[in-house]
């Protein structure tokens, strides 16, 4: 009776909004093991979270070449400035992500970021304040709780102007 | 008392629990200005009421606005202002959290905002999953008490919608 007791206590302690989110990301693509270049676009943090099912980030997210449909875009310089004014500089790699390590940088929140790439430059109108999470909510289409997805540019780029990376990420 | 007459009491016990109060209860209460809402509504919008804090549907405190959560279904968070059904429904939102301290509040010209949670969480006083977002006197905190207090510092909420933005200067 007790162990029954302590599972439905811990069963309890469960956060169905976290459960749900996490449920909404589905299953790995097919051929793309877990590590840098899974699930491009999805809001990283859910898992990577210091609480998390997988290795903690600060910071991370996907950027797409336009807000619609378009690939991701490689090599581009997304530029953190945090609320104690210390900035740290992370680049996506070939699947468009990029992500940032405790060890790296630990931002004291509001957070701001900036794009650039290829002479390109976009910065994000309001700050994040809750974490890094750009997925969250950034998602892949507008909606009324989504801004739609991280894009580097308004317009379509040619595929010789955009800039590149090889899929191991860090400076193109 | 035999079983069947307890679970009927308990069954009684808990719908009273669960009922809503009546609308009396909260009929007369006093509530901020609604006319100069708008300039508190998008003071909170870059610090507050963001899609990753308080613009979530999963929140007691649901705030709406124009780079946040929509009213609107066919609505996003990119584009358009924040609209009047958007500030009438944040208004209901904030004014609707604690009525009664709120009320208190208010009836005594702002006295002691502190009673409400809204200041608390905000001061980071109480937890607050968001932290500190703004301290005793700093123009966020002067915009929301000077509205509580019924003499809105239209300065004071301005400078927060238009705050500087850091990532102007490269890092």
């Amino acid at each position: 009776m007790g162990l029954g007791i302590i599972a439905l206590l811990s069963g309890g302690c469960e956060d169905p909004v976290r459960q749900e989110q996490l449920a909404a990301l589905g299953p790995e693509a097919a051929n793309v093991p877990p590590g840098p270049l899974h699930r491009p676009g999805q809001p990283c943090l859910l898992c990577h979270e210091p609480m998390g099912l997988a290795s903690p980030f600060t910071v991370a997210g996907t950027v797409f070449q336009t807000l619609a449909e378009s690939p991701p875009v490689g090599g581009v310089e997304v530029r953190l400035i945090d609320a104690a004014r210390r900035s740290f500089v992370a680049y996506t790699n070939c699947v468009g992500s990029f992500f940032v390590t405790p060890s790296e940088y630990e931002p004291v929140l509001p957070l701001w970021v900036s794009l650039s790439g290829q002479g390109l430059n976009i910065a994000m109108e309001s700050p994040m304040h809750k974490d890094g999470d750009c997925g969250f909510c950034h998602q892949s289409k507008k909606s009324p709780f989504s801004a739609g997805r991280v894009f580097l540019s308004e317009d379509p780029l040619p595929a010789e102007a955009l800039p590149t990376s090889s899929c191991t990420g860090g400076r193109p | 008392m035999r079983p069947r007459w307890l679970l009927l009491a308990l069954w009684v016990a808990g719908a009273d629990a669960c009922s809503l109060p009546e609308n009396d209860a909260v009929l007369g209460l006093q509530k901020p200005d609604r006319a100069t809402f708008a300039q508190v509504a998008d003071a909170l919008q870059p610090s507050c009421a963001t899609l990753d804090c308080h613009g979530q549907r999963n929140r007691n405190l649901r705030l709406y606005g124009g780079r946040g959560l929509r009213l609107d279904p066919g609505g996003n968070s990119a584009d358009e202002p924040t609209t009047d059904g958007e500030y009438q429904a944040s208004f209901l939102s904030v004014t609707g959290l604690e009525p009664e301290a709120l009320d208190a509040v208010v009836k005594s010209g702002g006295l002691d905002p502190e009673r409400l949670a809204l200041l608390r969480k905000g001061r980071g006083t109480e937890r607050h999953k968001g932290g500190t977002q703004m301290l005793a006197g700093d123009p966020l905190d002067r915009c929301i008490v000077s509205w509580l207090a019924g003499r809105i510092d239209s300065a004071a909420c301005s400078r927060v919608a238009g705050a500087e933005r850091p990532y102007n200067n490269r890092p």
